[in-house]
């Protein structure tokens, strides 16, 4: 079974997370799960993330099963 | 045409970084004055014209200013500063300011957060015939301010 987990994005610009405060510059991978989706699509229509191609987490080929009671 | 928006510091933020995390120091905070970062040049004359010959160099370091309320007791601010600016041979005091607030899609500038070093404070003083709160000052000599958005 197909399990794709939340998607996490690349840095374009520098950015500060308001989820821990702190700095990442362009080229670091996060995780924008603090985020809404709507927000998230604003931030990758600015230019500020992109998704990570090729991480594991987005990568819809991963058939890790589903975690139990989660 | 149209008037731009503008904004105020109505809704700022500051927050400093002595080690590794950054603390949010606005309530006490009062003002971040605007840094002026140059950039060396050089100019030179030559005889059949009455302008100069320009040349630029590397940027050149800047001092950013913050100016805070102060208060006793050793929580407040100013003796995190006071502490990195006493250590032997000074320590790191990282400054961020965000005009529009410490949020979601707001801009930030901070000074370098490896090579800034607190080069001057301003410790609060006394006046029996002021009513005026105590304030402090220092001044963070960095080599750069950089731009980031809050996500």
């Amino acid at each position: 079974m197909k399990h794709k987990e939340q998607p996490i994005y690349r840095v374009l610009q520098t950015v500060v997370l308001s989820s821990d405060r702190q700095i990442y510059q362009p080229g670091a991978i996060v995780d924008l799960s603090h985020l809404p989706p709507e927000s998230i699509q604003w931030f990758v229509s600015q230019g500020i993330f992109e998704t990570a191609d090729g991480e594991p987490q987005n990568d819809i080929t991963v058939t890790a099963e589903p975690c139990k009671n989660c | 045409m149209a008037l731009p928006a503008g904004m105020s510091s109505c809704a700022m933020c500051v927050e400093l970084m002595t080690g590794t995390a950054w603390v949010d120091v606005s309530d006490s905070m009062t003002v971040v004055e605007p840094p002026e970062q140059t950039r060396i040049s050089g100019e030179a004359y030559v005889g059949g014209e009455d302008v100069a010959l320009i040349g630029v160099g590397k940027r050149q370091p800047m001092s950013v200013t913050v100016r805070g309320i102060w208060a006793q007791g050793t929580a407040d601010p100013f003796y995190s500063v006071y502490a990195e600016f006493t250590a032997p041979c000074g320590d790191m005091v990282a400054v961020r300011w965000s005009p529009a607030g410490c949020a979601t899609s707001s801009d930030a500038f901070y000074t370098s957060t490896t090579a800034s070093e607190v080069v001057g404070l301003t410790f609060p003083g006394v006046d029996a015939a002021s009513a005026d709160i105590l304030m402090y000052q220092f001044v963070v000599r960095t080599p750069d301010v950089t731009r980031a958005a809050w996500a």
